[in-house]
């Protein structure tokens, strides 16, 4: 019963550092605290279940607390028909368990949560299982019995640490890189002499140094923090080319290459507070916690034609990147293009090529004609909704009026353009680098990647309006930032685009939250 | 101004018209018009690689056509063309056949670990060399837009399922663990229909059962072990011990794969006697019956004759 001697934490079962005196404890692998009195409770309660579990396991009349003078030969014989069959059933459905966890991707960037797939078992149990494992320890006489104790600690205890990863990563808290810290360690301390998890050690002792580094985001030490973060990339790069390559933890490989975007994502963070040390970091990091407060919000809201690129990992990087710019504009660097114009906010649009085909002429004077135009689109679109399935609103109307032609034109196909887009690429021509002192600047919440595919429904569903359209295709060029002013829940554009501002930018409750 | 226009320039507008047509989405009749504009001496790589596009767009996937269209490629490899709006680099047509034969024949190929274990191997390529980027053939021949990403999460599925069936006969635990992670990749791709078909595999693989006849523990149901109809008694159904249960109600008991089918043999064999007999007894009674109603006859055709 040596298992139990010390105190261990109610909701995990993890052993709690003891300090002399004190009345409540805070486990350090998950957080809860606890009055000691419940500890103590929990291992009573712990003590009476070993107890029926060893009466059940081992003969009657058996002592454990004498097996060393018991003769090898008797200590044998009960592992093997009375232990051994009841380990081995658990062994098996918790190295399936584990497996399973560590196909989820373990860590998080700062202020997102991730929710694992497939969890059936709890911490509590696996240390419970680990202290049954070892109290039956000295019936092991043969190599492998004592493999078989040495496995049932090994995954137990590395297991028990991941469920409370799989816990801390599925809420938000400001403490949690710290827990997890500690789990990530206690787990690969496990892994050390197993040469058969030697891949999962390795990227649990890489995940360790990744929580370091958030840990020190938190605590705005951002040198500090993007030596361990870059660490953790590296090492966790030589894992994922291992794995890839290791039939056994092959179903790892996409949860850890989230897990170096979530941190490198962490790295532009990082990068962004050293870009701007005179910048308000506690200010900085509550956009931050809006902007991925939002982002989770669209990962859960957005589907259909979008729902690949809103569940891609690489998101949360590519908008962390955009974040680093604003903010290094903002400390004098001319990093992001600004649109010329006044306004107390500067929103977000991605520019884009649109090349589009249409059939011009008639009978043998039919022909394809090709056409270029420029096209802007909200960056905020993905803060409404409605808007994913109405393109049309969120862009620069460029089919809203075509051009003047004659009848003679038409048919003979001397028609150069089904659209009208001069005043948007003005407005693109007009922007350029620019260092923003002033100014709110908004944060983008979409990527090029879904500007693209809106630009694509957009081209769509003007193909339903113009018969003649063909083929069409987007490619985003840029991304600007146009002063605007916000009054109650209107947006108005400083610049002229004539009638072709979009009808809507986006939430506009949600954009002004998200400014810097 | 020449009155006739050269061999040259018959070519180059026939090329054009070719080029136009595509734009307009008439691809039948563009591909008439390259065929045209190579009869005159067109020469360019461009209109041996649109014309090799056209002709493979509408049996893309097939290995055949794939093969002879990495030939042509490959000849071209730096060259970009213009295919309606879309600018193509040969060199990524050139690397989308190439993995898209490696998947495809492999995905034709017979059912083995070894096909499971490639098809997860291509899977990684996919997503190593193409990610989140649309595979152009998808977009430019259906107009549908698949990520190397997307294609790749298919191919692990598939790959992990084809491991879990061919493992499950010598480690079903292994083979749930592999259906585990096909259903990981389903999830991924929101294909309900498999996550079904892979819970269930891995809700009977998974399960251990001693047998009730020699007590041996082994895993996977309806693989290493079957449910037998039986008639279980109350004490008897108490007598479970330590370990995984030898029976799950009281109208089955487990057996394992060996006692099932030594059962299920000495069943046929005790059958096999059973038929014989019954034939045996069968013909002695017929060849009775014959003789009965020989006599019949006889005793008929007397009575007639007198």
């Amino acid at each position: 019963m040596d298992e139990f001697a010390e105190l261990r934490c109610k909701s995990c079962g993890a052993s709690l550092a003891s300090q002399p005196g004190a009345t409540s404890l805070k486990c350090e692998y998950c957080g809860t605290v606890q009055q000691v009195i419940e500890s103590q409770k929990y291992i009573e309660q712990a003590k009476a279940e070993m107890m029926a579990w060893m009466s059940k396991a081992i003969p009657m009349g058996y002592n454990l607390s004498q097996t060393e003078t018991m003769d090898p030969v008797a200590r044998h014989n009960i592992f093997m028909n009375n232990v051994k069959p009841s380990l081995e059933a658990s062994l098996d459905e918790y190295r399936f368990g584990f497996i399973t966890a560590v196909a989820n991707q373990l860590i998080a960037v700062p202020f997102r949560t991730i929710v694992a797939n497939s969890i059936k078992h709890d911490s509590k149990a696996l240390f419970e299982f680990d202290a049954r494992a070892k109290s039956v320890s000295a019936l092991a006489v043969d190599d492998d019995s004592k493999k078989l104790i040495s496995e049932c600690c090994t995954v137990s205890t590395a297991y028990a640490m991941t469920l409370n990863n799989l816990q801390l990563v599925a809420k938000y808290d400001a403490e949690r890189y710290h827990f997890m810290y500690n789990n990530f360690n206690s787990a690969a301390e496990a892994l050390k002499d197993s040469e058969r998890y030697d891949v999962l050690r390795r990227r649990f002792e890489a995940l360790a140094k990744a929580c370091d580094g958030m840990t020190k985001i938190m605590g705005n030490n951002s040198l500090e923090a993007k030596n361990s973060l870059s660490e953790a990339v590296e090492l966790l790069g030589k894992v994922k080319s291992e794995a890839y390559t290791n039939i056994d933890f092959m179903s790892m490989g996409t949860a850890i290459a989230n897990e170096i975007v979530a941190c490198k994502s962490a790295l532009e963070i990082a990068q962004s507070l050293l870009n701007s040390p005179e910048i308000d970091v506690t200010e900085v990091l509550k956009t931050v916690k809006n902007v991925m407060d939002e982002v989770d919000k669209e990962e859960h809201s957005i589907g259909g034609i979008y729902s690949t690129q809103m569940k891609r990992p690489e998101r949360n990087s590519d908008i962390f990147a955009m974040v680093s710019m604003i903010l290094s504009s903002k400390s004098g660097e001319p990093s992001i293009n600004v649109v010329k114009g006044q306004g107390s906010y500067y929103i977000p649009m991605w520019v884009l090529d649109l090349k589009y085909s249409f059939i011009g002429g008639s009978m043998l004077k039919k022909k394809a004609v090709e056409v270029t135009e420029t096209v802007m689109v909200s960056a905020m679109f993905t803060t409404e909704p409605k808007i994913v399935d109405q393109p049309r609103v969120a862009t620069t109307d460029i089919f809203k009026s075509m051009p003047e032609t004659t009848m003679m034109q038409r048919v003979k196909g001397n028609q150069s353009s089904m659209s009208m887009g001069g005043v948007v690429t003005q407005a693109y021509q007009s922007a350029a680098p620019t260092a923003m002192s002033s100014g709110k600047i908004i944060v983008p919440t979409s990527t090029k990647q879904e500007a693209e595919i809106l630009c694509n429904a957009y081209m769509d569903q003007c193909k339903s309006t113009h018969p003649k359209l063909q083929m069409g295709k987007s490619t985003v060029k840029a991304l600007v930032f146009v002063p605007c002013e916000i009054n109650g829940d209107m947006i108005k554009l400083s610049i002229n685009l004539g009638n072709m501002v979009p009808a809507n930018f986006g939430n506009v409750m949600t954009i002004k939250q998200l400014a810097l | 101004m020449a009155l006739f226009k050269s061999k040259e320039e018959k070519a180059a507008a026939k090329f054009d018209k070719g080029s136009d047509l595509i734009s307009q989405k008439k691809f039948g009749e563009a591909l008439a018009q390259l065929e045209k504009s190579i009869k005159k001496g067109n020469a360019s790589p461009d209109v041996y690689v649109l014309k090799q596009m056209l002709e493979m767009r509408g049996d893309y996937e097939d290995l055949t056509v794939l093969n002879s269209a990495l030939n042509i490629f490959k000849k071209y490899p730096d060259v970009t063309v213009k295919y309606g709006v879309y600018d193509v680099p040969v060199s990524r047509l050139i690397q989308e056949c190439e993995l898209r034969i490696e998947a495809n024949s492999k995905l034709q190929s017979e059912e083995s670990a070894q096909k499971g274990n490639d098809l997860c191997q291509i899977a990684g390529k996919y997503l190593e060399n193409l990610g989140d980027e649309t595979l152009m053939m998808e977009e430019i021949f259906s107009e549908e837009k698949i990520t190397g990403r997307q294609y790749s999460n298919f191919l692990y599925a598939r790959g992990f399922e084809i491991l879990a069936e061919s493992t499950k006969w010598d480690d079903p635990r292994k083979a749930a663990e592999y259906m585990q992670s096909s259903l990981h990749y389903n999830q991924l791709r929101n294909d309900t229909e498999r996550m079904q078909k892979n819970e269930d595999f891995i809700n009977g693989a998974k399960v251990t059962a001693n047998c009730w006849f020699c007590g041996r523990q082994v895993s996977g149901s309806n693989i290493h072990f079957v449910p037998m109809p039986a008639r279980i008694t109350e004490p008897i159904a108490k007598q479970t011990g330590n370990g995984p249960l030898p029976t799950n109600d009281k109208e089955h008991v487990f057996a394992c794969r060996a006692c099932f089918s030594s059962i299920n043999i000495q069943d046929e064999a005790y059958l096999r006697i059973a038929k014989r007999y019954a034939d045996e007894e069968d013909a002695a009674l017929r060849s009775e019956l014959i003789g009965y109603i020989n006599d019949l006859q006889r005793q008929i055709n007397n009575l007639a004759r007198k």
